[in-house]
Parts: structure tokens; C-alpha cells; sequence
């Protein structure tokens, strides 16, 4: 509308250019588009104050995010900014349950520790359970309920899902609940009221790594079907069977604890002497004293070689023939007579899911009268308790459509087993399958409903680790997101207006307060519980049992078992196995794992296929060559990988990978091995007969943080046998070099900080660097910068093979800043970035670091690490340190170091400077081992020590005595505080 | 001073083509004052096209990070200071032949010394680029200075070598191009006369600073380029000195070495004189100056080469030797690591170009034919470069824990920004052929008189 178009022109008109006194037509065009006129009416004033105050109006109605940064005016009690606090939980990392401490910076967890009053782990952890701190600020994880995709409230998700329920009930379909093993007793005590109030409903529970085999055995063997507990501490002669007790199997962080207790040497005790029998290199067999490696399908025929030679010895009945082909006959012989000789003091395990194998294992145990002694059949474990057999039967359940509702919880059924292709179709059939999993998996993105879970972090629970040990997990964090625990939904189904947390104290109150008697109320005892995290019932002492079946017919057994006979010496097979860092896989979206080298290969990001030098050879293969793995089951991609110690016809894979739905980080991360794994007759199998290889001509770049095996003669790890240190402790270490200088000794201050770490007690589990990592903020690079050997560790693992490629020993050398007191560093360094503090310690000032890189150059241990390019923020770099959510995890203490810095081994300053302060604070001197290095205070052996060098009494102080104390690259003068004990070996 | 001197008339004349003194300012001269030609236009073109490429991925390299060179936690340093010690080497050749040669009365310096300074400030130049661009944080470079500060009390690290290093790259580019310029101020009022062009004149008269000619200018002029050789001379031997200190105190096996020093000069002469000798061939040949730099030039620059090739070569097995003598287990492997591990093309590489090719110049006629002695000076750079990073990268890849043995590989990056440098050579060093006096004028016309009094004495006898 144009109210002046309507007006005749005035006679006096102003102009502004001659054009518009012309009256130009093109100028009238331009004016047009230059200043549109227009001027409101009345009627548009109002109509436009109108809407502007509506929109006003409705725009403040809406709830901007308030963003509060108010310091404390009520501070809530025990909680100080800056002032850490730690509360005990319990890990859920894997099976095993071991105690926390977790570290809690201003209202959010930052790091995870060990429990020390955790009888299973006392203090140590492993790098998956460490790392699970990052798994709770996964930015990937699924951030609210969702119904075939699309969000949903949860109170309109619990209605459908009651309604299915009660609907399959009333129709007499199945509901299942499918989980992972559950030991939580209120967990299990609300499960049961669950399947109560649904009748038809079950509860299935497999293990993707099972241990069924093994419980059957002792169904069989002693009449109970129970997963014993296992005292390697007790045992002088340990034999591991295709178990990696050390690096994945069971309990690893308590295993390692208890053995490394019989490996440290104390005078006088002859450390333990260790033999294992593996087709795959494992962690474990790297730290045998002997190591036999044999095909996968001679392991039941090795196993009963042993059963065999200590039948013998026991004077029982002679077994019937069967092939021995290839087999080590004489070593096995000789390790039979060694266990005999120390009978009720050894330990024969294996991890095979071969009943017959466990069974011969459980004679072998009987016959040395270990049951009841390191074999605990009393105070069983309460890990792996699942059955695959009942998930075939579901899916089979599923397929006949019987299924209404699926209730998914704890395990990722779609990935994580062999059955996993038909768990996909079947579940195409079942009209409410639901997922509690708080993180993206193949399973939560088929199934109808998400219901997302809590991290074990942001929850309660419990957990029954073994019978009578009870752990309390307590929540460190609210929920970050819109997520509820999965036992929260089922008390919301039940109908139970309580909350999980109120059910949990109820079912301890009447379960386990009145089985104590120390306590005279609940809430004492409950607060007591909750501080220590554990919670103990008296226990009685093991007990011998008896052999039900005996060693003939084992043998019988197994001769007659089809799928036991040798596949011939030429054949080849593959053994797929759990990785140190990922383990069964649910944990693939965590960078730091994917980053965390495996002990003995050191590769990382992605498995490969472990072949033996000889046979890649053979066939012209090298590091990094994809070959397709064809099976009866599918195929596989993998690159190969050249791993000394591999049998000549064996193969290995991990497990763990390959994940199509996991986040940014680990989707399509290394090839998913599950679908080649066997089931059959009710047990998953993990090795794999008849494999062909086939090259696809293609390469690609495995990423390991090590090349280099050999020590090249150099006295780098220095190692001994037990006999020849009995003669004399100093050997192994006899030429330490006499250090002369031409300067005054550094004069050191108040303390003088020193290290030192005992290669006897270190496996090479890598717990320590997942420790260093989530301490010191240290990034994570990727694949493609590993692989330029750019990894940022700060400590790392050196690993050395010795002697020929077929059966090497292996080395494993935690290397570090070694904090040298001529540091070489130091003086190179124009700008003096890196300098010596008054106790002791190599310090890097990345302020001042302008990236000359002259001191990694000059440092002999090559530790120091530099800042190739921005880790942090820096989208090229996708993994933790450019995720908002994930940077909650950085450690307040430590800088963010930008690019173009060096960076290294600070030895925890921060964790130095707050023990001093502590003791300042409370006027007393400092404690020797108060104050605890990152990796040191993960460590499940404890090989580490770390003290004060000018206190002479201080444990540090008399280590540096010991004959075994030697300092690397010592003869360089740079005089390390980070130092070694032998390594001493117990080789017949 | 050195108008006195009488040389033999049993030497080979210096100046050839019976030139006289005109003829050698007009013979100079010229080429400045015509327009370029098509030649020079093509190479300028190609090595500015060079620089620029060299200075994009030096951006490139800054904006992202170091990360997009090749090295890694094992190998810190690669083609950066390959790089940056093989141009310092080449900017050796230049104060040896002015200063050194100087005082030595060798008179076959005049024809070349002019242009070999220049290629020695160029060349330090191009070195100076990778101590700053080889820093993770090269923003921060001026903190290698040990200037006044308000942070706190901080300072430089003085028992750093590379600190010393700063101290006398700087001194070393300093004084010679004092040196550089000082000795063109009379040839600079030469031009000054001769130019038409009023904003060449204007700049020539400054850059003379008045220069008359008389008596008195040129005593003082006689003196001042004497104190300078004297002071230019021990900074000859120094600079290199220092550069082979970032190795020699380290305690790397292959680095921790005391006969770096000499070696490290010897080398640097070595490769300046190669590089002279491939720049005035080019240069004599595009600039028509056949008859100032004479063969009798050339086969001089050979017989140094061989001489300094031979002593390097020495060296090399003296290293050998040591590494055995010294019973050193991981220098005994590092020097067998070079000879037949995984860099040993890198090795054998040196070896041949540094050791055997220059021993080819034990023949007359191959140090008096152009072609051959081309292509072996050129040689003689590609095993001066290989040199360094034999030095610098076999000595790092594998030390003392095999752990963290690791391999290198160039990046395009590092590679461009090396040929980058060279683009600065060349621009630099055309821009002067092109601009001022190739030849140092007056000295020649020094050379010359006597030379022609000599005839003239054998004509009368």
C-alpha cells in the first residue's frame, strides 16, 4: 500500500539530482530499490506494536540454559574446590568386580583407582577398568529414551513397555530379560520379583568369552557347577592351558596380583616357576618360564598328555592311546614330575570351553591334590556364570516368533557372540525388544525401544564378586543425560514406586546386616559398607572334594569326541582370543584403549592376524598385508602381523573389534572375529579349525608403537635364573660400571626423588598407562600417528624377545622419564625449558618450550614426547580432547599442553606437591610410599616404588642396595632416579 | 698493498683476452646496464616460482604444525637441519676466499670472490630459515635471544649449543656481509659513474657513500678490508665449529664425536667450494666472463676441492676407526648401522660422491674440461647434503634402546620447503648477477696491471 502514489505531486518539488528532476525513468528504478517508502497507517502502527510485544512476550516464556559458575555460599560438607575427594565403588569394566577408589574433582570423577581394601584386587587395576572413566563421558552415548527412533518420554516408554508385558502374559508369550552375568545380589533379588510378577517371563544370561566348560567340568568331576576361585599365590608350580590369567581370563587383576606375590623375590623363597601351554602368544605366556606353544586342536591332547604323566606318577591306571603327534612330550613329562613334587602347592588352569579339557584339568588338580589348596571350590566366583546354550534356545525361541518381549541389558547380543547373524533375523520377530545399554551397539540400533542405562559410575548396585564378598557401587556423578538404570526400569514395570537405590539398602538390610555381628545398626553398618566399598561375610576354609570322574574316562571321552580330533600338522587354524585393552569389545569407543598398545604385540588401534615369522615368510606375507581368513563360519579381513612365538600353523585374532555401531571412535575400528567363532552343542567355541588364507593384494598400516624386538645384546633388561641368583643375587647385574665425575654432585634440597621397579613383579599388563594417561591429560594421537610412531604415552612398555623366533622369551620394561641427575636434556636446551628442580626431578616448562626438540634428540631412553600438532579441540584429532563431554575428564591439576611443546614424564609433580602440602599442612614430615605415582598406585603387582632418596630408611632407599638394583644406560653417566631389579626367572 | 707485487712469470696469467683496463669495466659493467635477457628472465621466473612454492608450504607447515614433516619421537631433527648445516657448509666457501685467500696473497681469488661472497650471504640465509621454521612454536623464536625481559629473571640457556650456534650464525652473517659490501663500495662508484638511469645513480651514490677515488680513500679502503679479513678469518673455522657442536656434545652415538669439529670445516669447504665452482661456470658461460674466470680459476677451485675431499674422506674412515678403537658398543653399531642398515643407500651415497668422485680430479684433464667438472661439483653438494643426514638421521634412528628404534621418511612438505630454499638461493643470486658487479673490478684491474707489467718486463727482455 502506497498512500502517496495517490497524491497529485506538489507544485514545489525538491530534487536532489538533475535525473530526478527529469524524472529519469532508469533513476526512478534505482530510487525505487535505494530507500523503499513506506510509512505506517495507525491501524499498521498498532498491528506492528502488536506483534512486537507478542513476540517480546513469547520469547521470554522460553528457558534459555542458565549457566552458573556461583561459588559455594552453603558449601556442602566435605567438599572443598580443589580438594579432591575419593569414594569406593565398584568396577564394571569386565566380569571380575573389583574394588574402586574414584577420584572426585568439584563434583565430577576423574580418576580411577584401586581399591585397596578390595581383597580381589587390593588396590591394583587394569588399564580397561582404569580407562572406564571415559567410557562415562562418551559424548556418543545415548542421551534419552527413544522408541524406533524417535524420543520418547519415559513415562510413555514404561507404559508401552508395561502394556507388552502384561500382554504377553495374558497371551502366554515369552518375556526374556537377556543380560551378561549379573553376581549383584539385590540385581538378581529384583530379577526374581520380576520374573515373579511376569509369568512366562525368563532371565538368560551368556558370556561372550564363557567359561561354561568349566563349571560343567566340575559338575562332573566333583558334582558341583561351580566357578572356583584360584589361589596363585599359593601355588609353587602354576601350568596355564590356553589361559591368559595375566592379561584377560577371569579375575586378571587379581590373578596378577597373586602371582606376582609368588614371583618378587623374598630371601630365601623360591619364586614360582610358571609353564604355558598356548596356541596364541598371549601376556600370560610371555612371563612363563617355559612356554610350549602348540596348535589349538592339540590341546586337549597336550592336556591329557599331563593328565597322563601325573596319573603315572599318582600310580593310577594307564590311559587309553591317544595322538601325541607334535606334541612336546618329554617337557610336558618333566613338568608332570615338577607339579608332583609340589603337590597341594601348584595350580594347573586353562581357559579352554572344552569340557573335556577342563575335566582333565580338574583330575590333573585332584590327582595333585590341589582341590580344596589353590583350587577353591568353597568360596566360588560368582564371574561367568551365563550360558550360551540358553541364548541358542532363545534364538531359537525367537525365530519360532514365541518371543513378545525382549529386555536387553549388559550385553550386546548382535556383536558379541557367534550367534550373533541369526540374534539379528530372529529379533526382526520379537514386537518389543528393548536395550538398556547406555552406549551406542549393534544391538541398541535394531531393537525397538532404547532405554538407555547408566554408566557404572552414575549408579547404584552391587555386586558378589565371590560368594560371600560383597561389593557397593556408588554413584560419583548424577546422570549426565536423560538416562535411567535398567534396574530402575524394572522396579517402574513392577509397579514398585521405589527408586533402585532405596531397593538396594532394603535388600541389604534384610539380606546381609543380620549376617554380621560387628555392627549394632543398619545405618552404621550401611555406612561402613558404603566407605570401604566392600563388604565381607566370614568365610570357611576350602575344602578337598572328591573325584567323581576319573582320568580313563576322561580320555574316553575325549577320543570319542568328534570335533577333538587333530586337524593333521598341516592345517591351519586360528585362535581367537580377548585383547588386553577391549576385551569382549563393549568398550570399543574409548580412545585410550583403542590407543593402549597390546602387551606383546604392540599394536594398536584395530587387531591383526598373528601369524608366525616362518609361515609369512613361506608365503611372502609382511607386517601390515591384508590376507582374507575363510572359514566353515565366513571370512575375515586382517592385516597380518609377524609375532615371534606363534606355532607354525596357528593363527590369532582378537576379539573386540570390528564394531559397526560403537561412536566415532570405534566403529570400524579392526575386523569383528565373533562370526567365526563355533557353537556347538551348547558351547561357544574360540578355536577354529580348517582356515584357508587367501591375499587380497592389499596393505595397510598397522600402527604399533614398537618395531624393534631385539635388545641387540645390550644389557637394557637385565635377567638371571633362580639357581644362578641363589649363588650369587648380584647376577645378571655384575657389570654395573664405576661412574667417576669431573664436577661437585648435584646438591639436592629437602628430598631427592627416585624410582625404582621390579621387572620381576611388572607382566606387562599396561595398567600403568591408561593410569598415566587419565592423570596427566596425555592426548590421544590415531591410528595414522601411531603409526608415525607419534604416540604421546608418557611411560610405555618396552618389550624384548629373546632367543630364536620360534619360542622367544619375552621382556617387558616399563621405560619413563628416568629423571636423570646429569640430565642430557637439560643442557641442550636454549631457552632452558627443561631444568632440574632442587629434589631431584627433570621438570619441562611448556610455557617457555619453543619445540627445538634438541632434548629428545639428546635423551637416551627416548621419552621425551613432543606436540606434533593440537590434540585438543583440533577436529582432525576426533577423540576425546575435541569432545565437550569427554573433556570432563581432564585432570584440573595438569595443563592441556598446546602445539609445538614437549612433553614427558613430570613424575606426578602434582601428586608430589599435594603430599607435601598435606603434610605441611598438617606439621609433620612426609611418610615414605605416602605419596603414590599414577602408575604405581594402578599397578596390580605394585612393581613400582617410589620414595625419597635421602630418607635412608624409606623403601626406595634400601631397594637402591639390593644386588638386583641396576640403573639402564647407566654407564652413560646421566645417573637416573629410575631404576630395575633383575628380572629372575625360574627356568628348570 | 698489493699493487707492489710482482708474480712470476712462470704463473698462468689471471686475466686472459689481452683485456685492458677498460675492457674490464665495460666487460662487467655491461650486462648490469642492458636489459636481461631472455635466459635470465626463465631461471629467475623458475626459482622465484620455487621461493613462492617453498614459502606456501612453510605457511602450510606453520599453520598446522610441525606434524606435517616426517619426523617423529625418535628422529627430532631430519631435512630441517640437514638442511640448515648443508647451507651454513656452502656459505664456508666465500669468507675462505675472501678473507683467508686475502691473506694469503692468493690473487686467483679476485675474479671469484665477489660472487662467492654473495653466494655465501645468500646461503646463510637460506640456512637461517630452518632453525626458526624447525620449532614447534616458531613465534617464539626471539626467545633463543638473550635479550632484557620482564619475565621474571629469564634467560638463555648459555651452555645450549644450539644457543651458540644462534651467536654465531648471526656474528658469521654479520661480517660477511660487511665484508660483501665494504669490498663492492669502489666498484659501486663505479657503476654510480657510469649509469644514466637517475634512480640507479641516486642509489649507487648512496651506496658508495661518496666514494672519490683519491689516494687517501683508497689507504683507508686497503685498511679497513684487511682488519675485516682478519676478523672474518677465525669466524671461518668457528662457525662450522659450533654447528658440528649441536652433535658432538650430545651423547648420541654417531654425534658424541670430538673430530666433529674439523670435520665439520673441512666438509663446509668442501661444499662451498663445490657450490662456487657450479655457480661460476654457469655464471662465466651466461655473463660471457670466460676471460676473467679462467680455467686456470677452475682448476684451482678443483685442486681445493680435492684436497678438502681427501681430508673429509680421512675423516670418514678416521670415524670408522674410532667407533672401533673405542670399544664402544652402540657407536660400533652405529657406524655399522650406517654402512649396511636401512639408510646405507644414504651412506654409500656419501661415500662415493664425497670420497671417490672428487679423487677424479687427481687428473688434469678432468679439472680443466668444463663438463666433467660440473657434474662432479654438483656431486660433491648431493654428498655434502647426504653427509648431514647420515649424520643427523642414522645416528637418531636407532640409539641406544632398540624400543624406540623408528625409521624416517620425507614428507612433500619438507621436500618442497628444501627446494623452497634453493628458490631463495637462486632468486637471490640472479637479483645480484643481475644488479651489481659479479666481478669485484677494481681488484681485477689490480690483478691485471700487474699482470700486463709482467708482460710487459718479458716483452722487453
Amino acid at each position: 500500500m502506497k498512500p502517496d502514489s495517490k497524491k497529485p505531486v506538489p507544485e514545489k518539488k525538491a530534487w536532489k539530482s538533475l535525473e530526478e528532476l527529469r524524472e529519469d525513468p532508469a533513476r526512478r528504478e534505482g530510487k525505487a530499490d535505494e530507500f523503499p517508502e513506506w510509512s505506517a497507517s495507525r491501524r499498521d502502527f498498532l498491528k506492528l506494536m502488536g506483534f512486537g510485544l507478542g513476540t517480546v512476550a513469547m520469547t521470554a516464556c522460553t528457558r534459555s540454559p542458565v549457566h552458573k559458575a556461583i561459588p559455594f555460599l552453603q558449601k556442602p560438607e566435605e567438599l572443598t574446590p580443589g580438594v579432591a575427594n575419593w569414594y569406593a565403588t565398584t568396577c564394571a569394566g569386565c566380569s571380575a568386580g573389583c574394588g574402586l577408589l574414584v577420584k572426585s574433582r568439584d563434583g565430577r570423577p576423574i580418576k580411577v583407582e584401586g581399591n585397596p581394601e578390595s581383597p580381589l584386587n587390593q588396590g591394583g587395576v587394569c588399564a580397561l577398568g582404569q580407562a572406564s572413566l571415559l567410557s562415562l563421558y562418551d559424548g556418543a552415548r545415548l542421551k534419552a529414551p527413544r522408541w524406533e527412533g524417535n524420543p520418547i518420554a519415559w513415562d510413555a516408554l514404561d507404559e508401552k513397555v508395561r502394556v507388552a508385558l502384561a500382554s504377553a502374559a495374558a497371551e502366554g508369550r515369552k518375556a526374556v530379560l537377556l543380560t551378561g552375568t549379573i553376581s549383584g545380589p539385590s540385581t538378581l533379588a529384583l530379577i526374581e520379583e520380576f520374573l515373579k510378577k511376569f509369568p512366562g517371563s525368563s532371565h538368560v544370561a551368556y558370556d561372550p568369552v564363557s567359561a561354561k566348560a568349566i563349571r560343567e567340568a566340575n559338575r562332573r568331576s566333583f558334582g558341583a557347577a561351580v566357578l572356583p576361585t584360584y589361589r596363585f599365590d599359593l601355588a609353587e608350580r602354576i601350568v596355564g592351558i590356553q589361559a591368559d590369567f595375566l592379561g584377560s581370563w577371569l579375575s586378571p587383576v587379581e590373578f596378577t596380583r597373586q602371582y606376582v606375590s609368588r614371583r618378587k623375590l623374598k630371601l630365601g623363597v623360591e619364586p614360582s616357576r610358571h609353564v604355558q601351554i598356548e596356541s596364541d602368544f598371549s601376556l600370560t605366556g610371555s612371563n612363563a618360564d617355559l612356554r610350549l606353544p602348540i596348535a589349538p586342536d592339540q590341546t586337549a591332547w597336550a592336556t591329557l598328555a599331563l593328565l597322563e604323566a601325573v596319573q603315572a606318577l599318582a600310580g593310577g591306571a594307564a590311559l587309553p592311546d591317544f595322538p601325541k603327534q607334535g606334541l612336546p612330550l618329554e617337557k610336558i613329562q618333566a613338568v608332570a614330575k615338577d607339579l608332583w613334587a609340589h603337590r597341594g602347592k601348584s595350580l594347573v588352569v586353562s581357559g579352554s570351553n572344552e569340557p573335556v579339557v577342563q575335566a582333565a584339568v580338574n583330575a590333573i588338580n585332584a590327582l595333585l591334590d590341589n582341590i580344596g589348596k589353590t583350587v577353591d571350590l568353597d568360596g566360588v566366583s560368582r564371574q561367568k556364570l551365563g550360558d550360551e546354550a540358553a541364548l541358542a534356545e532363545l534364538v531359537a525361541a525367537m525365530r519360532r516368533g514365541e518371543v513378545a518381549a525382549l529386555l536387553i541389558e549388559g550385553v550386546n547380543p548382535a556383536y558379541d557372540n557367534p550367534l550373533a547373524g541369526e540374534f539379528r533375523e530372529a529379533l526382526k520377530k520379537v514386537p518389543l525388544s528393548l536395550s538398556f545399554s547406555p552406549a551406542p551397539d549393534e544391538t541398541a540400533a535394531l531393537v525397538r525401544a532404547q532405554a538407555p542405562g547408566l554408566h557404572f559410575l552414575e549408579a547404584w548396585n552391587d555386586a558378589e564378586p565371590r560368594a560371600g564378598l560383597f561389593h557397593l557401587t556408588q554413584p560419583l556423578i548424577a546422570p549426565l543425560f536423560d538416562n535411567r538404570g535398567f534396574q530402575d526400569g524394572l522396579l517402574r514395570w513392577l509397579g514398585l514406586g521405589q527408586d533402585f537405590y532405596r531397593y538396594l539398602q532394603a535388600h541389604w538390610e534384610k539380606t546381609l546386616y543380620p549376617r554380621q555381628t560387628k555392627f549394632l545398626s543398619f545405618r552404621e553398618f550401611w555406612n561402613h559398607s558404603l566407605h570401604d566399598g566392600v563388604f565381607r561375610l566370614p568365610g570357611s576354609d576350602p575344602q578337598a572334594k572328591a573325584l567323581v570322574e576319573n582320568p580313563v574316562e576322561i580320555a574316553r571321552a575325549a577320543l570319542a569326541d568328534p570335533r577333538l580330533r587333530a586337524a593333521g600338522a598341516e592345517a591351519l587354524q586360528m585362535q581367537v582370543y580377548e585383547s588386553v585393552a577391549l576385551r569382549e569389545g563393549a568398550a570399543a569407543n574409548n580412545p585410550w584403549l583403542q590407543e593402549l598398545p597390546d602387551p606383546v604385540t604392540k599394536v594398536t588401534w584395530g587387531n591383526v592376524l598373528k601369524i608366525a615369522p616362518a609361515e609369512a615368510a613361506r608365503r611372502g606375507w609382511k607386517d601390515g598385508d591384508v590376507v582374507r581368513v575363510e572359514t566353515e563360519r565366513g571370512n575375515l579381513e586382517l592385516p597380518v602381523f609377524l609375532q615371534p612365538g606363534m606355532p607354525a600353523k596357528t593363527l590369532g585374532a582378537a576379539l573386540g573389534y570390528g564394531r559397526t555401531a560403537a561412536g566415532k571412535v570405534g566403529k570400524g575400528v579392526g575386523a569383528d572375529a565373533y562370526p567365526m567363532l563355533g557353537y556347538a552343542d551348547g558351547y561357544f567355541r574360540y578355536a577354529i579349525p580348517g582356515v584357508r588364507l587367501a591375499a587380497t593384494g592389499r596393505a595397510q598400516r598397522v600402527a604399533t608403537t614398537q618395531t624393534h624386538g631385539s635388545m641387540e645384546g645390550r644389557a637394557i633388561v637385565r635377567q638371571t635364573n633362580f639357581d644362578e641368583y641363589k649363588k650369587n643375587p648380584r647376577a645378571g647385574n655384575e657389570d654395573r660400571p664405576k661412574l667417576i665425575s669431573l664436577w661437585p654432585a648435584w646438591k639436592e634440597g629437602a628430598h631427592s626423588w627416585g624410582m625404582a621397579i621390579d621387572l620381576n613383579a611388572c607382566t606387562g599388563c599396561s595398567g600403568c598407562l591408561i593410569g598415566c594417561q587419565v592423570e596427566n591429560n596425555v592426548p590421544v594421537v590415531g591410528a595414522e600417528e601411531v603409526w608415525r610412531r607419534r604416540e604421546m604415552g608418557w611411560i610405555r612398555i618396552d618389550r624384548y624377545y629373546v632367543g630364536d623366533a620360534e619360542n622367544p622369551e619375552t621382556l617387558h620394561q616399563p621405560m619413563m622419564c628416568q629423571h636423570c641427575g646429569n640430565a642430557p636434556c637439560e643442557t641442550v636446551c636454549p631457552v632452558l625449558a627443561t631444568v632440574h628442580s632442587s629434589d631431584g626431578l627433570n621438570q619441562q616448562v611448556y610455557n617457555r618450550c619453543v619445540g627445538t626438540r634438541y632434548c629428545a634428540n639428546n635423551c637416551p631412553y627416548k621419552v621425551r614426547r613432543f606436540n606434533w600438532f593440537d590434540y585438543a579441540d583440533n577436529p582432525e584429532f576426533d577423540f576425546n580432547l575435541n569432545d565437550q563431554v569427554a573433556k570432563l575428564a581432564l585432570n584440573p591439576d595438569i595443563t592441556v599442553r598446546s602445539r609445538g611443546v614437549m612433553e614427558k614424564c613430570s613424575m606426578c609433580i602434582q601428586r608430589i606437591q599435594e603430599g607435601k602440602l598435606q603434610a605441611k599442612n598438617e606439621g609433620r614430615a612426609l611418610k615414605d610410599s605416602e605419596i603414590q605415582m599414577a602408575c604405581q598406585q594402578s599397578c596390580p603387582g605394585k612393581a613400582i616404588v617410589f620414595g625419597d632418596l635421602n630418607d635412608p630408611n624409606s623403601e626406595i632407599s634400601k631397594l637402591l642396595k639390593d644386588e638386583r638394583y641396576y640403573a639402564v644406560l647407566e654407564e652413560l653417566n646421566v645417573r637416573p632416579a629410575v631404576g630395575y631389579l633383575t628380572k629372575v626367572r625360574n627356568k628348570e | 698493498m698489493s699493487r707492489l707485487t710482482v708474480s712470476s712469470p712462470l704463473r698462468p696469467p689471471q686475466v686472459t683476452g689481452e683485456k685492458s683496463m677498460v675492457d674490464v669495466t665495460e666487460d662487467v659493467c655491461r650486462p648490469l646496464e642492458r636489459k636481461a635477457g631472455a635466459g635470465w628472465k626463465l631461471l629467475f621466473l623458475l626459482s622465484s616460482l620455487t621461493l613462492l612454492m617453498g614459502a606456501a608450504l612453510v605457511g602450510y607447515q606453520i599453520k598446522k604444525g610441525i606434524g606435517v614433516w616426517g619426523l617423529n619421537k625418535t628422529i627430532g631433527w631430519a631435512f630441517d637441519i640437514t638442511n640448515f648445516v648443508f647451507w651454513v657448509g656452502i656459505g664456508h666457501a666465500g669468507t675462505l676466499i675472501s678473507a683467508i685467500l686475502l691473506l694469503f696473497r692468493q690473487k686467483w681469488r679476485t675474479s671469484i670472490n665477489r660472487a662467492a661472497e654473495a653466494m655465501t650471504i645468500f646461503a646463510v640465509l637460506c640456512a637461517a630459515v630452518f632453525p626458526v621454521i624447525h620449532m614447534g612454536r616458531p613465534w617464539l623464536a626471539f626467545w633463543v635471544f638473550p635479550y632484557p625481559n620482564l619475565r621474571g629473571s629469564l634467560w638463555v640457556n648459555f651452555r645450549s649449543p644450539l644457543l651458540w650456534d644462534v651467536f654465531a650464525i648471526s656474528t658469521y652473517f654479520i661480517v660477511s656481509a660487511v665484508f660483501w659490501y665494504i669490498g663492492m663500495i669502489p666498484d659501486l662508484a663505479t657503476l654510480r659513474d657510469r649509469t644514466t638511469n637517475k634512480v640507479k645513480k641516486r642509489l649507487f651514490s648512496v651506496f658508495s657513500l661518496g666514494w672519490d677515488g683519491s689516494s687517501r680513500t683508497w689507504a683507508r679502503y686497503e685498511t679497513l678490508t684487511l682488519i675485516l679479513a682478519g676478523l672474518a678469518t677465525p669466524l671461518v673455522v668457528s662457525v662450522h665449529t659450533i654447528v658440528s657442536m649441536d652433535f658432538a656434545t650430545s651423547v648420541i652415538p654417531g654425534w658424541h664425536t670430538t673430530i666433529f669439529p674439523p670435520y665439520f670445516v673441512v666438509g663446509a669447504v668442501f661444499s662451498g667450494f663445490g657450490m662456487v665452482l657450479t655457480l661460476l661456470i654457469l655464471t662465466r658461460r651466461v655473463m660471457h666472463w670466460e676471460n676473467y674466470i679462467t680455467m686456470h680459476h677452475l682448476e684451482n677451485m678443483c685442486k681445493v676441492i680435492l684436497a678438502t675431499g681427501s681430508i673429509v674422506g680421512f675423516a670418514y674412515v678416521t670415524e670408522f676407526f674410532m667407533a672401533w678403537y673405542s670399544g664402544n658398543a652402540y657407536e660400533m653399531f652405529t657406524f655399522k648401522n650406517r654402512a649396511t642398515g636401512p639408510y646405507a643407500w644414504a651412506y654409500w651415497t656419501m661415500m662415493t660422491c664425497n670420497l671417490i668422485v672428487p679423487q677424479l680430479f687427481w687428473f688434469k684433464k678432468i679439472r680443466t674440461s668444463i663438463v666433467p667438472m660440473f657434474i662432479l661439483s654438483i656431486l660433491v653438494n648431493v654428498g655434502m647434503w647426504f653427509e648431514r643426514f647420515v649424520i643427523i638421521v642414522t645416528s637418531l634412528h636407532r640409539d641406544f634402546l632398540p624400543s624406540s628404534w623408528a625409521m624416517y621418511k620425507p614428507t612433500f612438505i619438507e621436500v618442497g620447503t628444501f627446494l623452497g630454499t634453493f628458490g631463495l638461493f637462486f632468486t637471490c643470486f640472479l637479483l645480484f648477477i643481475r644488479f651489481l658487479p659479479g666481478i669485484a673490478i677494481h681488484e681485477v684491474k689490480i690483478v691485471l696491471s700487474a699482470q700486463n707489467k709482467r708482460e710487459e718486463v718479458i716483452r722487453n727482455v
